[in-house]
C-alpha cells in the first residue's frame, strides 16, 4: 500500500516535471492543454513582446486550442539548421539536452514531397500561403523596380536563406556584390528605413509585419525572379504521427477556422495579407491521396 | 593603457609569490607546462604537452608487461546525463581531473579514484550545441581548472574544493555560439577558439589572463576582421575582401572550434580553422581564407605568423581544425627540419616546415578521396577533380548525386593522433566512408522554403570503417593498419614502452605494438571510448586513464553508419589502469 502511493506520487512527480509530451487526443483533452511549438524571435509570427507572446501564429494557435475546448501552452523555440531538425528537437523525439517535445507545432510546410521524407510527422492544416516578395525604397529604385535596378543597388537579405542563395547567382552573379546579410530581416529592415540599403528580398508575411509602420517612399511588391524555382510554400501544422486523432482533430479544427474567417482576421489584424494555402505548391503537389486541403475563404 | 598593463603584471607577479608562499607543490606552473611531455609524474596539459604529441616517455609498461595491466578503479559519472565522453583526463598533485557531457568536471584522487569534488555547470534553456553535448578537457593552472562550457563560458574551478574562481563569457550562446574544446595555457595565458553551428559565426583565437579570464588579445581568423590587443585595435586579419565575393567574409565562418597547439621552439600557437559559410562554394567564389586552414600565431600580440590552407574553397565541409603537431622531422640525410604533422578531415596527412607553413609532404592516409587528385607539392594547392565538386543550388531539379571521399565526417576528425620519437611514427584514428550528396530543393529552413543539400554517409567496406594507421612522416606511407569495424571517434596515445593505445566505438581501450600494428591487449570498459588516454606514474606505478561513454557526432550524422553504431549503449564513467609493481 505504502508502495504504491510512493510510486503514483512518484509517478505524479514525473508527469509534472515534465509536461512537455507529445500526446494523443485524448490525452490532450485529459489534460486541458494543447502544447505548441512556435519559432521565437520570429516577429510578426511568434515572438515575445512586452513580456507577452504575440503574433498571428501566437493567435492561431489559442485559437486552435479554443476549438479543440482546452487552453494553449506555447513554447518558443529557436530554429535549428532545418525544418527536420525543428520536427525532431520540438515534435517527435526531444532535444538530446532535454525540455520534451510539445503536441504540435506550427509554420510547418505542407509540401507532399517534403512530408514523404519525414514520416515521423504529420503534416495537416494548411492555414497559409507564404511568398518571397520584395521591399524597396521608391527614392533609390523607383516605384517599378526590377531585379536589374540590384546590379547597382545594395540589396539586404536574412543569411542563409532561399532569398540570399537565390540573389548570389541570379543575373549570373552581377548582384551577389551588392548583397548585404543581415542575422535576421528586423536588423535589415531597419536599414532600408535609414536608406543603408536600396531593398529587402524575403517572406512577404515577415517583411509585412516588420515594416508595418513604414515611410511612404518604402513600398513592398513582388518582382518577377527569373530561375527562382519556388517563390511560394504552403504553411500548416506538424502533429506526431502516430497521434492520428489528434492530428485530424486540428486538421478538421483548422479547416473550419479557415472556412470561417477566423485566420484571415487574424492575418488583417495583424496588418498582413492573407492568402490561404487553398493547395499545395503546384511544383510538388503530386500524391493524389493526401490529406485534402480545406476549402479556402476567399 | 600602458601602465595599466605593467600594474597587472605586478599583482601578477605578487599573485605567483602567494600562491608559492602557501602552496608551493600544488600550483601548475608555466615550466611544468612546458615540460609535461617530460615529465612523468604528472599530465598538466591536453596534448600530453603543448605540441600534442601525446608521447610518454614512461617504458615500464611495454610490448612484454602489457599484459598486466589491470583495471585500478572506475569512477561512474552518474545520472541520466550520458552521451559521448570524450575528454583528456589531466593529472596533477595526485588528482585526476576529467570532464564529462553537458559540461561536468570531476576531480578524484588519482590512485584510488575517490570523488574530491564535481562541478556541474548550469547550462541554460536555448543552447544549441552542433554535434552533442561534449567536452574535450581542461587545462591547469597556478591553482585552478580551466574548462570551456556549451553556454561559451570560460570557467575556472579551484583544483581542492571544485568552487568557481572567475568565470568568463566567451561569447553569446544566443546568437549559436558554444564551446567544447580543451583551452591550453601558454605564457599565463589561456588560448582558446570559439564554435558555432549557426550563420553568421567568425571565428576567432583568444587569450586571456589565465588567473582572471581577463581578454587579453583576439584574432579573428577570417579575412577582413579586426583583430584587438588590450582592448585596442591589432589590424586586420589578411586583407578585406581579398578572396571572398560581396559581404561573405563579415559571416565567413572559419571557427576554431578544436582548440590548438603551441610549440615553444619557434613560439607559435598553431590554431585550424573550420568550412567556410555559407555550406555551398559555389556561392564564394575564391579561396575564403583563413577558413579550412592552420595559423600560426604570435602568443605575446595575437598576430598571424603563417597560414596554410588545407582545403581552398572548401566545397565539402572539411574543416582544417584537426590538430597541428610540432615534431622534428629526421631527413634521410641527416639533417632535422622543425616540422608539423596534420590528418585533414580531406583525406591528406600534410607535413609543413613549422618555420614558415611551407609543405614538404602530402599524401593520402585514407585509401579512398575523390575531391582532389593529389596536392602539388610546388605550389602547395591540392589538384581538383571538379566533376566530384558538389553542385550549385538554384535549380528546381534534384541535382546530381555527386559521391564524395571522404564524407564530411572526414579521413579524421577532431580525436588526436599521437607522435612517437622513438619509432618515429605519427598514428592516426582514421576512418573509411564516402557520401553521396546532391542539392535538395525540397527543404525546408525555419518554415521557409530553402534550397539544401541532401547527404547519405557510407561505409567503403563491408566489414570496417575505423583504421588506426601508422604514418611515416617521411615518406608519407602507411606503414602499419588495424581495422575496426565502427568508426573510430577517440584519441590517441603512444609510448616509449613500444606501445599505443586507442579506444573503439565497440567499448575496447586497446594496446598495441608501436611497430608493428600487433593488437597486444584490449578490455571491454562497458560503453564507446571517444576519450583520450592518457598515462603518468605515480608511487613506482604506471597508470593509464580513459574516458568511456559512447556519443559525439556519429550517432547523430553518421547515415548509413549509424545502423552499424545504433546497439551501442551509452555511458559516462572513468577507467583508470596500472600496472602493479609486482608485474613490472
Amino acid at each position: 500500500m505504502k508502495l504504491t502511493t510512493c510510486c503514483s506520487v512518484a509517478l505524479t512527480a514525473l508527469l509534472l516535471a515534465n509536461p512537455l509530451y507529445a500526446g494523443s487526443l485524448e490525452e490532450v483533452k485529459a489534460k486541458g492543454v494543447l502544447s505548441v511549438s512556435l519559432y521565437k524571435e520570429f516577429p510578426p509570427y511568434s515572438s515575445v513582446i512586452d513580456g507577452k507572446q504575440q503574433g498571428v501564429d501566437v493567435a492561431i494557435a489559442e485559437a486552435l486550442a479554443q476549438k479543440l475546448d482546452v487552453k494553449s501552452d506555447i513554447r518558443l523555440v529557436g530554429a535549428d539548421e532545418n525544418v527536420e531538425d525543428d520536427l525532431r528537437n520540438n515534435v517527435w523525439k526531444g532535444h538530446y539536452l532535454g525540455g520534451g517535445v510539445t503536441d504540435v507545432m506550427l509554420h510547418m510546410p505542407y509540401d507532399n514531397a517534403f512530408s514523404e521524407k519525414v514520416d515521423k510527422v504529420k503534416f495537416v492544416a494548411p492555414y497559409q500561403l507564404e511568398q518571397v516578395t520584395f521591399a524597396f525604397d521608391t527614392n533609390k529604385v523607383g516605384k517599378q523596380p526590377t531585379l536589374a535596378n540590384f546590379t547597382s543597388e545594395p540589396i539586404g537579405v536574412e543569411i542563409d536563406t532561399l532569398s540570399d542563395f537565390y540573389l548570389l547567382e541570379a543575373m549570373q552573379g552581377q548582384i551577389s556584390k551588392n548583397i548585404r546579410h543581415f542575422p535576421n530581416l528586423t536588423q535589415a529592415a531597419e536599414a532600408l528605413k535609414k536608406g543603408e540599403i536600396s531593398g529587402i528580398m524575403g517572406p512577404r508575411g515577415e517583411l509585412e509585419g516588420i515594416l508595418s509602420a513604414r515611410p511612404a517612399n518604402i513600398q513592398i511588391q513582388g518582382l518577377i525572379t527569373p530561375g527562382l524555382a519556388r517563390n511560394n510554400w504552403a504553411m500548416g501544422v506538424a502533429v506526431k504521427a502516430v497521434n492520428e486523432d489528434l492530428a485530424k482533430a486540428v486538421d478538421g479544427a483548422m479547416a473550419e477556422m479557415v472556412k470561417d474567417g477566423t485566420v484571415k482576421t487574424i492575418f488583417e489584424q495583424h496588418k498582413l495579407t492573407y492568402n490561404p494555402a487553398a493547395e499545395p505548391p503546384t511544383a510538388t503537389a503530386t500524391t493524389p491521396e493526401a490529406t485534402p486541403a480545406p476549402t479556402a475563404q476567399k | 593603457m600602458k601602465q595599466e598593463r605593467s600594474f597587472r603584471k605586478v599583482l601578477l607577479a605578487l599573485a605567483v609569490g602567494c600562491a608559492f608562499s602557501t602552496a608551493a607543490i600544488a600550483a601548475v606552473t608555466d615550466q611544468d607546462i612546458s615540460d609535461d611531455a617530460k615529465t612523468t609524474a604528472d599530465v598538466v596539459s591536453y596534448g600530453m604537452g603543448l605540441q600534442g604529441q601525446r608521447f610518454s616517455p614512461l617504458d615500464k609498461l611495454n610490448a612484454d608487461t602489457v599484459k598486466n595491466l589491470t583495471p585500478a578503479f572506475v569512477l561512474s559519472y552518474g545520472d541520466e546525463k550520458q552521451r559521448g565522453q570524450e575528454a583528456q583526463p589531466l593529472v596533477h598533485n595526485g588528482k585526476i581531473f576529467v570532464t564529462a557531457s553537458y559540461s561536468r568536471v570531476f576531480a578524484a584522487d588519482a590512485k584510488t579514484g575517490e570523488e574530491i569534488w564535481q562541478y556541474d555547470h548550469r547550462l541554460p534553456e536555448g543552447i544549441m550545441p552542433c554535434c552533442d553535448v561534449v567536452n574535450r578537457g581542461g587545462a591547469l593552472y597556478d591553482n585552478l581548472f580551466i574548462f570551456s562550457t556549451l553556454d561559451a563560458q570560460l570557467v575556472a574551478l579551484d583544483q581542492d574544493t571544485g568552487k568557481v574562481v572567475w568565470k568568463e563569457k566567451m561569447e553569446d550562446f544566443k546568437a549559436g555560439y558554444s564551446n567544447t574544446a580543451a583551452p591550453i595555457v601558454v605564457k599565463g595565458m589561456v588560448i582558446t577558439g570559439v564554435s558555432g553551428g549557426e550563420f553568421g559565426v567568425v571565428g576567432k583565437v583568444e587569450a586571456r589572463d589565465a588567473k582572471t579570464g581577463k581578454l587579453i588579445w583576439s584574432r579573428p581568423t577570417v579575412e577582413g576582421h579586426m583583430g584587438t590587443l588590450d582592448g585596442k585595435d591589432n589590424g586586420i586579419t589578411g586583407e578585406t575582401n581579398k578572396s571572398w565575393p560581396g559581404d561573405l567574409w563579415k559571416t565567413g565562418g572559419a571557427a576554431t572550434w578544436l582548440g590548438g597547439t603551441y610549440d615553444a621552439e619557434t613560439d607559435s600557437l598553431f590554431f585550424g580553422t573550420g568550412n567556410p559559410s555559407p555550406w555551398n562554394s559555389h556561392l564564394r567564389p575564391g579561396d575564403n581564407l583563413y577558413s579550412s586552414s592552420v595559423l600560426a600565431i604570435n602568443p605575446a600580440d595575437g598576430k598571424i605568423k603563417w597560414h596554410y590552407q588545407w582545403t581552398p574553397h572548401d566545397g565539402w565541409d572539411f574543416d582544417g581544425v584537426n590538430e597541428f603537431v610540432s615534431f622534428d622531422l629526421k631527413k634521410d640525410d641527416g639533417t632535422v627540419v622543425k616540422a608539423g604533422g596534420h590528418a585533414d578531415r580531406n583525406g591528406f596527412f600534410y607535413v609543413l616546415d613549422r618555420t614558415n607553413g611551407k609543405l614538404i609532404n602530402a599524401t593520402p592516409f585514407v585509401n579512398k578521396i575523390t575531391w582532389a587528385k593529389g596536392i602539388d607539392l610546388k605550389t602547395g594547392r591540392p589538384e581538383y577533380d571538379d566533376t566530384n565538386r558538389p553542385g550549385a543550388p538554384g535549380s528546381a531539379e534534384k541535382g546530381t548525386s555527386v559521391f564524395s571521399a571522404p564524407s564530411f565526417l572526414g579521413g579524421k576528425n577532431w580525436m588526436p593522433m599521437a607522435y612517437n620519437p622513438g619509432t618515429d611514427l605519427f598514428y592516426v584514428p582514421a576512418n573509411e566512408w564516402g557520401m553521396d550528396i546532391w542539392n535538395e530543393p525540397i527543404s525546408y529552413k525555419k518554415g521557409a522554403a530553402y534550397l539544401g543539400a541532401g547527404f547519405t554517409i557510407k561505409p567503403l567496406n563491408d566489414d570496417y570503417i575505423g583504421a588506426l594507421r601508422a604514418m611515416d612522416p617521411k615518406t608519407g606511407k602507411i606503414v602499419w593498419e588495424a581495422k575496426n569495424k565502427a568508426p573510430l571517434w577517440g584519441g590517441v596515445l603512444t609510448t616509449a614502452g613500444n606501445l599505443v593505445f586507442t579506444g573503439t566505438p565497440e567499448g575496447y581501450l586497446k594496446a598495441f605494438d608501436a611497430k608493428t600494428g600487433a593488437e597486444l591487449w584490449k578490455f571491454q570498459t562497458g560503453s564507446g571510448v571517444v576519450g583520450c588516454p592518457v598515462t603518468w606514474e605515480q608511487d613506482g606505478e604506471q597508470f593509464v586513464a580513459v574516458p568511456s561513454g559512447w556519443g559525439g557526432a556519429v550517432p547523430l550524422w553518421g547515415g548509413e553508419v549509424a545502423k552499424s553504431v545504433k546497439n551501442l549503449n551509452q555511458g559516462g564513467s572513468l577507467w583508470v589502469f596500472k600496472l602493479p609493481k609486482t608485474t613490472s
